[in-house]
């Protein structure tokens, strides 16, 4: 199983909180990987809005991705390119 | 916030959440989480009984999603997308593993009854939601409860054994102040505004998503009640609040109770009129855009005006009987001719839409005596009126009258400058329909070597109201212009029961899946002939049915000018694709019990 990692800083405004954090399960929820999402000793995965919510990633947190599965790779490209286009809101 | 010293004190200053005043009955509301009596909170299950248990949170599962999508709907027509995300939110936090993992371990592993393993990972992922440092984050434990109690209240109900004694705030529907400690964004959303006055919580603030729901449906709200005062309140108790100053009166004298009653009157005063005043001024349409009509049925000059001044598009059906009701003596043609250039000039003056006006030929018929035609048709004594001499038949018993009115009406449009188009009643047959359309070019003719002006080009229609009007509908859509279903006498023909008849009536429920397929033929029809269909009659009126009616593929709908506003507003609650579909599911409806849930 290919395993891709990458890191992203959040840089919208009121970080992964409410409707961001909504839209990024959402995104995690299309692809089969394993997605595990850090936020330095916190760590969660992508697909549960609880444990990314419990994240408490706000403004210029650096996060860590890893997906593991066929499509790791779109995954993380994918969610990487919501979080830079600071989920479509600003 | 709230004062300290409340006993005996008549004012309280609380948290100003939502504008507006509100006076009426206390309706205490239970907090969703209070433990349901004879549940208790730790109940096991055996081993053999784990696969149905899992199956039993499955199902609730699916339920309270339904519902959470209903509720989005709800919020995105009444209040906006924004504010209806969170129920968005809480679908995925009704689906999120870890939540879901943490329940099955409870289950699988220990034997917890589903409502025990929901429970307790609930309290869980909400408190460690709660106990975080950031406030916005921190306020989403509000979210995990809700949507945690939605759920289990569906599993309480699916328990083998449970009797369902729900009691919701949206099954009550008297006037009220609800008073509560805290509502859920889920509460909130499902007030209905028109029987909620105002709100009073102990919990809660200005960016709640609560006041938020409250202040877009500007229901009145205010919040930091004292949890003693709550205590010490009462069902039926009179209370009033002032949203907008953040005051709660817990002692009214008589002036306060005038004072207060007087504003939240005149409140809901310029609400309505606000809200009638939007509608009326845009045309009818989908959410999606797609233009349906809304037209108004008048019965004479004064209706005209108001269905010009409540935003109809048009006239849909012009009831001529008006004319001839208590006459005695037949008006002539320039009587006639007076009364309807004053009707067509009463609408033209005002109509913000469209100058049409279909005006439907004197539908007269044994059942609504008239005098005026006893000379004529000698003593009016039917054994059934109902299938006797009306509508189109007496026309061509006696066409000079037909002739009379239709000069008066083409006269009058063409002085008045409205688009006119005509419509025939009672049609049974393809010959009624070609010698009534030949007496009108007769009488186009007429006027014409007559030099009278009359409008360029009058559209011809027909009511479609007997199943012969249904069967024949391929072959009468190539002899006129549009039809028009008359709704009412179709539901009698079609189903043999006369509407004013509760012994028979109270057999229907209104909308019967023979009726609504008899309009999808006539539509199917028309489709093909390519002639637009309208729909007059009470069901075109309920916001029921009538964007349902749409979503069929009606064109039109016709109703009385004071459901104008609130038939658009119904319309453009959802896209087209989505009345489509639903109308697609009501045709599959084989009695009215399936077509109920449907609605």
């Amino acid at each position: 199983m290919p395993v891709v990692e990458n890191t992203v800083i959040i840089t919208n405004k009121v970080g992964l909180h409410a409707r961001p954090a909504t839209l990024f399960v959402q995104e995690a929820a299309h692809f089969q990987a394993q997605i595990q999402v850090r936020n330095g000793d916190k760590s969660a995965n992508a697909k549960s809005i609880l444990g990314v919510l419990k994240l408490g990633a706000s403004q210029g947190t650096t996060l860590q991705l890893r997906a593991e599965g066929e499509d790791a790779a779109e995954a993380i490209q994918a969610l990487i390119s919501l979080v830079e286009r600071k989920f479509d809101e600003e | 916030m709230a004062d300290k010293t409340f006993s005996n004190q008549e004012l309280l200053r609380v948290l100003p959440i939502s504008p507006g005043i509100a006076l009426g009955p206390v309706r205490l509301l239970d907090s969703q989480e209070t433990p349901r009596e004879g549940q208790s909170v730790d109940s096991q299950i055996l081993p053999d009984q784990l696969a149905s248990e899992r199956q039993r949170l499955q199902q609730t599962l699916s339920a309270a999603e339904a519902e959470l999508d209903e509720l989005h709907e709800r919020v995105v027509r009444t209040v906006g997308q924004a504010e209806a995300e969170i129920f968005t939110a809480q679908k995925l936090m009704l689906r999120d593993p870890d939540l879901l993992d943490a329940v099955d371990e409870l289950m699988g592993r220990q034997f917890f009854s589903a409502e025990s393993a929901w429970s307790m990972s609930i309290k869980q992922q909400s408190e460690l939601l709660a106990s975080l440092p950031d406030d916005t984050l921190a306020a989403r434990a509000v979210d995990v409860r809700d949507m945690g109690a939605r759920v289990l209240s569906h599993l309480q109900q699916t328990r083998p054994g449970a009797t369902n004694s729900q009691q919701s705030v949206e099954t009550r529907q008297e006037s009220a102040l609800i008073v509560a400690r805290d509502l859920t964004p889920s509460q909130t959303a499902r007030l209905d505004p028109t029987s909620i006055l105002g709100i009073c919580t102990v919990e809660g603030g200005p960016t709640t998503h609560a006041a938020i729901i409250a202040r877009a449906l500007e229901i009145p709200a205010v919040a930091g009640l004292d949890a003693r005062v709550l205590a010490e309140l009462r069902n039926g108790q009179q209370l009033a609040i002032d949203g907008g100053r953040g005051l709660v009166y817990l002692q009214l004298d008589e002036k306060q109770c005038t004072e207060l009653s007087a504003a939240m009157a005149e409140q809901h005063r310029k609400k309505s009129a606000r809200d009638t005043a939007y509608w009326c001024q845009r045309p009818g349409e989908t959410a999606d855009g797609q233009p349906v009509f809304i037209y108004a049925n008048v019965g004479d000059a004064a209706g005209a005006r108001e269905a010009a001044q409540q935003g109809a598009q048009g006239i849909g059906l012009l009831r001529t009987e008006f004319l001839f009701g208590q006459r005695t003596v037949f008006p002539d043609e320039q009587e006639q001719f007076e009364s309807y250039l004053e009707l067509f000039r009463a609408f033209a003056a005002e109509a913000l839409f469209h100058k049409s006006i279909v005006a439907r030929t004197l539908d007269a018929g044994a059942d609504k005596p008239f005098p005026a035609l006893e000379p004529l048709l000698g003593e009016w004594k039917e054994a059934n009126p109902a299938l006797g001499l009306r509508g189109a038949r007496i026309h061509l018993l006696h066409a000079e009258l037909l002739r009379q009115q239709l000069r008066a009406l083409l006269r009058a449009a063409g002085e008045a400058e409205i688009d006119l188009q005509i419509m025939f009643p009672m049609i049974t047959t393809v010959e009624e329909t070609r010698r009534m359309k030949h007496v009108l070019e007769q009488v186009r003719a007429e006027l014409r070597s007559e030099g009278v002006t009359q409008p360029r080009s009058v559209p011809v229609g027909i009511m479609i109201e007997t199943p012969a009007a249904v069967w024949l509908a391929d072959a009468l859509a190539r002899e006129v212009d549009f039809f028009s279903i008359g709704a009412n006498d179709l539901f009698q023909y079609t189903l043999a029961a006369d509407r004013t008849n509760s012994r028979v009536m109270g057999l229907f429920a209104g909308l019967e899946p023979a009726l609504w397929r008899s309009i999808n033929h006539v539509l199917q029809a028309a489709r093909i002939h390519e002639i637009p269909v309208a729909v007059c009659g009470e069901i075109a009126a309920d916001t029921r049915y009538g964007p349902l009616l749409a979503g069929l593929g009606i064109d039109e709908l016709s109703v009385s000018p004071p459901a104008l506003a609130r038939v658009k507003e119904a319309l453009h609650q959802h896209d087209l694709s989505y009345w489509q579909s639903k109308a697609q599911s009501l045709l599959q409806a084989e009695t009215a019990a399936e077509m109920e849930p449907l609605l």
